[in-house]
Formats: C-alpha cells, sequence, structure tokens
C-alpha cells in the first residue's frame, strides 16, 4: 500500500491519508482481511502523529471501510459493498469531471472526446 | 523507605563520618588524659561531650552537603518519598549517632578504669539535653534553610569545645548540692526524664513536618 | 481513550509572577510538547503537578487519580527528568541510584543496566564529572528504569548537541511503543517538536495560550510574504503578528483563504511551530 502524504498540500494531513486508504481499498490493493498497521507504527513511519491516524482509523470505522479488534489489530472488512462501488463510481465520475474540464479548455469536443475514449479503452 | 533516606545522608558525608566515628572513640580517652582532675564527672563529661560534638558535627555535615545541592531534595519529594519520610529520617540518624556514642562509651568504659559506666540517669538526661538542643534547631533550619541557621552549630561547637573543661571546674568549685535530686527515687527521675524527651521529640517532629509539608522546592 | 494527566483551574502565585487557571488534558498514548519562552511558567507548572510548589487551587489528576490523595502511588509511575542540577553532584552515579531506586515498588535492575550500558555511562564515576548530555541521560536512565507509565520532563534538550537530541527523541518514541504511556516534556527549542509531538500546549506569561494536535495546528496555520503596501488596518487582524522589513512583511496566519482574497502577489508557506507560538506571543504583546 503506497501512502504518501504532501506537508504543503491544502488538504488536511488525516484527509489524505484517508483518501489513499480508501483508494487502495477501492482499487483493491488492500483486499478483506487485510491488516492494517498499529496506529503508533503507522504514525511512526509517516511521520505524523498519533492522534492524526487515530482520526483516520476512527473515521473509517464509522464509515464502514475497516474493523478494530481490541487486542489483535485493526483489518479491512467487507462492510458496505454498496458503499464501495458508489465510492468507486464516484472516483470514476470525478476522474471524468477533470477530464472534461481539462477537454473544454483545450476546445476538444464531446465527438472527439467520445473517439479518444473508444480507442483507448479497446487499448488495455 | 526511611532505610534508604538515612543511608542518603550517610553517604552524603562518607568522607567525614568515618573521622567522626573515630574522634568520638577517641574523646573518653582524651577526657581521661587531660582532665584527670575532674572526677567523678569525668564519665558524664566525656559522654556528653561525645553526643554533642557527634550529633553536631554530623548534622552540621550532612546540612551543609543539603545546602550545596538543594534541587537534590526537590528531585526526592518527586520521587515517591514522602516529605514526612524525609523529616523522620533526620531525627532517626540523630538518635542513631546517640545510639552509637552510648555504644562506644560503655565499651571505653569497660577498659578504661578513668571512665565509669553511665547510670540511666545520666544517659537520659543527656539524651534530654541533646534532644532540646536538636528539636529546637531542627525546625528552624526546615523554615528557615541552613544559611540562615548554621550559625548556631558554630557556635555550639565553639562553646562545647572551650567551654566544657571551664564549666567542669566551675561545678567542681560550686558543690551544688543535688541530694534534694538525688532524694527522688530513681525510677520516677527515669520516667519524668524519658516523658519530657518524648514530648520534646514529637513536638518537633510535628512542627519539622508541618513546615516542610508546606515548604516550597 | 482515558486521560493520563488532567490539570484544571490551577492557579500559583509568587511575587512577580503568577500561573492563571492553568488547565489541559494530556490523552493517553500522546507525546505532548509544552512550550513557551523562558519564564512563561513551564517550569512552575511542572514543579506544581510534581507537589514540588504549592498551588493556591486546582485539581490535577494523574490516571484519573487526584494527586494529592493518591501521592506516592502516583509518583510511583510518573518518570522524572528535570533540567541538571537535581543531583548530588559529588555522590557516584551507582551511589546516586542507590538512592533513588528504592524508591520506586518497580525497578527494574535490568532496564537500568541496559540503559546504562547503551549510554555509555560507568556507574563509579562522580556525577559532577559528566557532561551535560551524560547527565540527562543518567536522569533518563532512573527514569526509565521502574516501568513508568508517564514521563514528565523540564526542558531535557536544552543545552545538549544535535546528536544528543536525536537520540533522545527516538528514545522517547521507543518508549511510547508499547501502549498506554505518555510524555509531557517542556522546551523552548520547538524544532524537537515538530517532528516528535503529538499535541501542543503554549503557555505564556503563566496562561495557557492554546492546546492543539501538532497536525492541525501546523494544517491550520500559514507563514505568509507579501508586499507591505498592501497591507492595511482591516487585514493587519487577519494575522496573529505582522514583522515588516523594507522589502516586505512576513506574517503567521489561521485564515489564510481570507488573506488571499484581499492580498495580492503574495507567498504562502508552511509555518513552523515556533513561527506559531512568536505568533501568538507577539500578537498577544499588542
Amino acid at each position: 500500500m503506497k501512502v504518501l502524504i504532501s506537508n504543503t498540500s491544502d488538504i488536511p494531513l488525516y484527509q489524505q491519508i484517508k483518501d489513499q486508504i480508501k483508494d487502495a481499498i477501492l482499487t483493491g490493493d488492500l483486499a478483506e482481511g487485510d491488516s492494517l498497521p498499529s496506529i503508533r507504527n503507522f504514525a511512526n513511519d509517516l511521520k505524523v502523529s498519533v492522534l492524526t491516524v487515530r482520526r483516520v482509523y476512527d473515521e473509517l470505522e464509522e464509515e464502514g471501510f475497516i474493523t478494530s479488534r481490541a487486542g489483535i489489530g485493526t483489518f479491512v472488512s467487507a462492510g458496505n459493498l454498496e458503499l464501495l462501488r458508489d465510492s468507486k463510481r464516484r472516483l470514476v465520475e470525478q476522474k471524468m469531471q477533470d477530464m472534461i474540464q481539462t477537454a473544454k479548455s483545450l476546445n476538444i469536443s464531446k465527438e472527439e472526446l467520445n473517439e479518444m475514449m473508444d480507442i483507448l479503452y479497446e487499448e488495455d | 523507605m526511611l532505610l534508604h533516606l538515612i543511608k542518603k545522608d550517610i553517604l552524603l558525608v562518607k568522607n567525614n563520618v568515618l573521622f567522626m566515628m573515630f574522634a568520638i572513640i577517641a574523646i573518653p580517652f582524651f577526657i581521661a588524659w587531660r582532665l584527670p582532675e575532674a572526677g567523678s564527672f569525668r564519665s558524664p563529661l566525656a559522654f556528653i561531650y561525645m553526643v554533642v560534638m557527634g550529633v553536631l558535627m554530623i548534622c552540621m555535615f550532612v546540612s551543609t552537603a543539603e545546602a550545596k545541592y538543594p534541587k537534590a531534595a526537590s528531585l526526592l519529594c518527586a520521587l515517591p518519598y514522602s516529605r514526612t519520610t524525609f523529616v523522620m529520617a533526620k531525627y532517626v540518624l540523630f538518635l542513631l549517632i546517640f545510639a552509637y556514642c552510648f555504644i562506644v562509651h560503655t565499651l571505653v568504659s569497660l577498659i578504661l578504669s578513668e571512665i565509669a559506666p553511665l547510670s540511666p540517669t545520666v544517659v537520659l538526661a543527656s539524651l534530654l539535653g541533646i534532644t532540646i538542643i536538636y528539636g529546637i534547631y531542627m525546625p528552624c533550619e526546615f523554615k528557615f534553610g541552613y544559611e540562615k541557621t548554621k550559625f548556631v552549630f558554630m557556635l555550639s561547637i565553639f562553646t562545647l569545645s572551650f567551654g566544657t573543661p571551664l564549666i567542669s571546674n566551675l561545678m567542681k568549685r560550686t558543690n551544688i548540692d543535688f541530694s534534694a535530686l538525688s532524694a527522688i527515687p530513681a525510677a520516677i527521675q527515669w520516667l519524668v526524664l524519658a516523658a519530657a524527651t518524648i514530648m520534646i521529640l514529637f513536638i518537633s517532629v510535628m512542627a519539622s513536618i508541618k513546615i516542610y509539608s508546606g515548604k516550597e522546592l | 481513550m482515558s486521560n493520563i494527566l488532567e490539570v484544571s483551574g490551577l492557579n500559583k502565585s509568587y511575587q512577580n509572577f503568577s500561573l492563571t487557571d492553568v488547565s489541559f488534558t494530556l490523552p493517553e498514548d500522546c507525546i505532548t510538547g509544552f512550550i513557551g519562552i523562558n519564564g512563561a511558567g513551564k517550569t512552575t507548572t511542572l514543579r506544581t503537578i510534581l507537589g514540588l510548589a504549592q498551588k493556591t487551587s486546582g485539581t490535577i489528576k494523574i490516571f484519573g487519580k487526584d494527586i494529592e490523595d493518591n501521592e506516592r502511588e502516583l509518583k510511583d509511575r510518573i518518570g522524572v527528568v528535570m533540567d541538571e542540577g537535581y543531583f548530588y553532584n559529588e555522590l557516584s552515579l551507582a551511589e546516586m541510584k542507590s538512592i533513588i531506586a528504592p524508591a520506586y515498588t518497580k525497578w527494574s535492575e535490568r532496564d537500568y543496566k541496559d540503559y546504562m550500558e547503551r549510554f555509555s555511562l560507568n556507574p563509579r564515576q562522580e556525577i559532577s564529572t559528566l557532561s551535560k548530555g551524560l547527565r540527562m541521560k543518567f536522569a533518563l536512565t532512573l527514569a526509565l528504569s521502574h516501568r513508568a507509565d508517564l514521563l514528565i520532563m523540564d526542558e531535557p534538550t536544552s543545552g545538549l548537541d544535535p546528536l544528543v537530541r536525536s537520540q533522545l527523541l527516538a528514545i522517547m518514541a521507543d518508549y511510547m511503543k508499547p501502549g498506554g504511556k505518555g510524555v509531557f516534556f517542556s522546551t523552548h527549542i520547538t524544532s524537537d517538536l515538530d517532528k516528535t509531538a503529538d499535541m501542543l500546549i503554549l503557555i505564556n506569561n503563566g496562561k495557557i495560550l492554546f492546546e492543539q494536535e501538532k497536525d492541525d495546528l501546523l494544517y491550520n496555520y500559514r507563514l505568509v510574504k507579501g508586499d507591505v503596501k498592501y497591507l492595511s488596518d482591516e487585514n493587519k487582524k487577519l494575522f496573529l503578528n505582522i514583522k515588516t522589513t523594507d522589502f516586505g512583511f512576513t506574517g503567521v496566519t489561521k485564515r489564510i483563504s481570507e488573506v488571499q482574497k484581499s492580498i495580492p502577489g503574495i507567498l504562502i508557506e508552511k509555518s513552523s511551530i515556533e513561527d506559531i507560538m512568536l505568533g501568538y506571543i507577539e500578537g498577544g504583546q499588542k
């Protein structure tokens, strides 16, 4: 799992970490049942405060992405598949938004965009 | 707990304590040799001298060392040592020195014929005497600090070193009649002396504890 | 998650200085930095918590228990590292240890020996011959050798070279690993805290100015540099403090979006703990 955080970004540290963990879960990098590092170790490695990591874990647990069992550890949970699927959809939508915005600023038409999409989709 | 704080005091003065222990042993010999005219006063005199010098000197050394490192006492009180134990240790040390003097004197009296063994009255009276001095001094040191009170030590040691021979001569000459006091049954004498000692000790300890508990370290 | 240390409404007066209504809490598993300039009240606060100075009012709870009622039991669980000068310097390390170790019920001779070796300390050496760094390491050894759950340290890093400082910070991180512990240390060297602290508490003139999570603090504030000519009485208020030179101004602000709107052409940078601390202190003096 890759978690790279920027100290100079406008996004709060905990948000960055949370988003990246969510991404990892959504892209399958982190599978159901995988364990997450302990709060202290994670904080040390990322060079952030334990309170930040604690908040990330608390919020991810509330949102159904992970579960923690006292004495054992923190694990990725199946939780809300719907939620995950929704989030995945939203991820794609977000990227499409970015793509559309860039296209518009470069004066690429919807037809051209669709053409490009067809070509690239077949490529993979 | 208490023992460790007493050990602390002894560690602080370890260089001097050995010297003092020998000095205490030497005193009765010295008195026997230099003051033969003291007669029957020799024995109690030697004892009083041993006790006073022993207690004063050792306590002075300890207080000087503590005063050099005032913050060390702070550290110790930040530990689970209670301030009460800290105070008690000083008093127990004082009693231990007294006990040591008594043992030494008794042993010396077995060797030297000029020094007679001590009667309980003398022992208790000396204890009372030194308790009064120490009992007044300690709370003062706790309250005002060593710097302001150390002159007491200086004064006492000075007076005793030079004054004792004078006092002993004075007593011989004045022939004070102690017969009235001697008429009181021995047991009652001991009881009164012991009770007075305990009471003064108690008041002094309580006062010291109260003062030290409220002190800024 | 419980709180390791809770101070509420602490008041203490001296002739020229007072602690006024000092309140803060240390959560479990956190390294908390207590910052402030010299004379701000850090040492006084620590001494009051440890019962060395008498408070006028307020409560101090450690592990949920009032320190006045459970003094010995609580002090048994606290490791204390004070600035130098708290030893009997004429004694050897072993002798000093022989006075300190028996006070604690959970003293570990093994931990003590391990640390002595790790720091290359010779027990027979006299304390006065040790350098400041070694004396601090010895104090740390004693504090860490009785299974303490809370470490209270007063300016442990002042006067130490960067290498020793980083060693100390690494040891603190190690200490926290098993969990359930806390570290509370006062310092005016805030650069140490940039890396290791979880919580920060700023004190100035005997009053607490803030108590915040370090990451939040560093995220919320920015250091802004810009052209003096765009400063007005209005937008100056957006900053904690402002310094001006012939070449521009520098200021610390929490309201970065407003600043961005009202002042053009600014440089925005992350601020350090020191910038924020000075911002609060100098700003407060206006």
